[in-house]
């Protein structure tokens, strides 16, 4: 029994302090291109001090967290009514509707990304549509500019806002709203006093797993934005394998973990506190 | 205007092929307690629920005051209603969820927390009003739930199974509750039931209902001794079926004998007792409940208020003719 109980923690060791010990120790380390791989170890701090002094990465975090914050608000405004949708469907058609929630992981993203970009190019099918429908006469430029990344960073996690808060609604007692419209509340006030609180836990679990893997997204900056500011991970990729400078890369790597720290700890006390 | 609070003319609803209510009428006056009895799926909670305004007759007319509620959606019924689980919302505390209804309706300030404290005062609840539903007693919660409901002074409280999910002592205590309050504040009552006890206890009238529609309304009283058919009597109490001889007109009948009114002695008394042992002993402690069966076969039911009965002893049983009531249906 001792021996089963062990054993996550065995994985958490292995899988997860181990390779996050490596990192942290290289973010000290010295890039050195004569070796393989190109590190040389030793204990400095100058790759952190250039990740606070070069206006180029703390322009990257401050786009990443922006991009990230609008993402997760807009996937939070399309997602909500989606999963109040699905949670007052009735009970047979549920299972159907959360499984076209759930489709599109069936194909690689990828796959989906690169498909977006075929959707959004200049003589791409969004512009070829809004000409024909004489909604636009010059093609738009949407693929390469920030509008793109949104919207596949929305398009890519919306399902991770969707599936918390359905989770909480579709547990609420009905009886509730019947309560509150026999005490004098109109459908509108019954939603803003009884279900949105209520369904508070979903919204930030909702939030946090959209927001968390935006603020790193590598692959949708990467295939869907333009060359202006980039976000932090296109930041991690390039120092990693086009500078091969592994250290700075880590100290990124460090950087970004240190700061999504901070939103999870605050979830994890709100729980507690709700729990109590 | 008529003298009545509530009417009720000839409501009907289906859902789909199920007839859930079909054809009810009554009425409830001012401060009356009335009582819908039945087991479930007699349609008393489909009732209940149109009267709130949560589902719309597909006949018939609900009038309050003499005004119809058809169109009122729940939010606009001067009617309120206390949840058979209480429905108390469980991110307020006692005092958010007292004053909810006042919210609603725009009162604030100190008008607010006045009456919203006269309600806490009046189920006895002060002191606790800081607390969260979770952090209740089941009592506790009642209470809540109670004062939720009462804080808008409705024209007619709905009260759905008020008393089933509270353990003996309670009941007894909160039924007195719930009276007192209704006689003071001289408010009206409609109860939903399954629960005879609480039916007959509470209610000045109640109304029998089986398969959508009414079998009998009337005093407590008076539906006990004279129930319209064996079914109100097997559901309101304890009864012995007998067969009964034909009447006039050629309908078979039974003779509905409630278990008190049959006289069990160890000496044959009269010439109209009838000799018979004992099968079946259920002591009660404020009554013995006696399963007899008589020479003649037949197994009658027994409440006597002497606790001393053993299985298999010989007994007599007698009664008046006066306790026999006919049914014919």
């Amino acid at each position: 029994m001792r021996r089963v109980l062990a054993l996550p923690g065995l994985w958490l060791a292995l899988f997860l302090a181990v390779p996050f010990g490596i990192v942290l120790a290289m973010s000290f380390a010295t890039a050195d291109a004569d070796r393989a791989p190109p590190v040389a170890f030793s204990l400095t701090l100058k790759n952190y001090a250039l990740l606070f002094s070069d206006p180029l990465y703390l322009a990257a975090w401050i786009a990443s967290l922006r991009i990230a914050a609008t993402s997760t608000l807009v996937a939070l405004l399309l997602g909500y009514p989606m999963a109040l949708a699905i949670a007052r469907a009735p009970r047979r058609r549920q299972p159907l509707l959360l499984a076209l929630v759930i489709l599109p992981f069936w194909t690689s993203f990828l796959i989906r990304v690169y498909a977006w970009m075929g959707l959004l190019a200049d003589n791409g099918i969004l512009n070829n549509l809004l000409k024909t429908l004489g909604l636009a006469s010059a093609p738009g430029t949407i693929l390469g500019t920030e509008w793109a990344v949104h919207l596949g960073i929305v398009y890519a996690y919306l399902p991770f806002m969707v599936l918390p808060i359905y989770a909480v609604l579709e547990r609420q007692d009905r009886a509730l709203l019947e309560a509150a419209a026999d005490l004098g509340a109109a459908p509108w006030a019954a939603f803003v006093t009884i279900t949105l609180p209520l369904s508070q836990p979903g919204i930030v679990a909702g939030c946090l797993l959209v927001f968390i893997p935006s603020v790193g997204e590598f692959v949708i900056p990467d295939l869907l934005g333009g060359t202006g500011t980039p976000m932090i991970g296109k930041v991690l990729w390039d120092e990693f394998f086009l500078n091969a400078d592994w250290p700075l890369a880590s100290a990124v790597a460090v950087c970004l973990l240190a700061l999504l720290a901070v939103p999870i700890a605050l979830f994890q006390r709100h729980h507690a506190e709700r729990l109590r | 205007m008529s003298g009545a609070l509530l009417e009720v003319r000839s409501v009907a609803k289906s859902f789909g092929p199920v007839r859930a209510v079909a054809d009810v009428s009554f009425e409830v006056a001012r401060g009356e307690v009335f009582a819908l009895l039945g087991g479930s799926g007699c349609g008393k909670t489909t009732l209940l629920r149109m009267l709130a305004g949560f589902e719309r007759p597909d006949r018939g007319q609900i009038l309050l005051d003499g005004a119809d509620l058809a169109d009122s959606p729940p939010h606009r019924r001067p009617i309120n209603l206390m949840f058979q689980n209480h429905a108390l919302f469980p991110h307020l505390s006692v005092r958010d969820n007292v004053a909810y209804g006042l919210r609603r309706e725009g009162v604030a300030g100190a008008e607010l927390a006045r009456r919203t404290e006269e309600a806490l005062a009046l189920v006895r609840l002060e002191g606790l009003d800081a607390r969260k539903p979770a952090q209740l007693s089941g009592g506790q919660r009642q209470r809540v739930a109670l004062a939720r409901a009462l804080v808008k002074r409705p024209k007619l409280l709905l009260l759905d199974e008020p008393l089933s999910a509270l353990d003996a002592r309670l009941r007894e205590e909160t039924r007195a509750e719930l009276l007192r309050l209704q006689r003071e504040l001289g408010l009206a009552f409609l109860i939903v039931t399954h629960d005879q006890q609480e039916a007959m206890s509470m209610a000045d009238r109640l109304a029998v209902m089986h398969d959508g529609g009414f079998m009998q309304v009337g005093t407590p009283r008076d539906v006990y001794a004279r129930p319209a058919t064996r079914h109100v009597a097997i559901f309101l109490g304890n009864a012995n079926l007998l067969p009964a001889p034909a009447d006039a007109a050629g309908r078979p009948g039974w003779l509905v004998l409630r278990p008190e009114r049959i006289a069990i002695s160890r000496v044959a008394t009269g010439a109209g007792a009838v000799g018979a042992h004992i099968e079946d002993v259920a002591f009660e402690g404020d009554r013995t409940l006696l399963v007899a069966r008589t020479d003649a076969g037949v197994a009658l039911r027994i409440a006597s208020a002497e606790p001393g009965w053993a299985r298999g002893e010989p007994v007599f049983l007698a009664w008046d003719a006066a306790a026999l009531h006919r049914v014919s249906a």
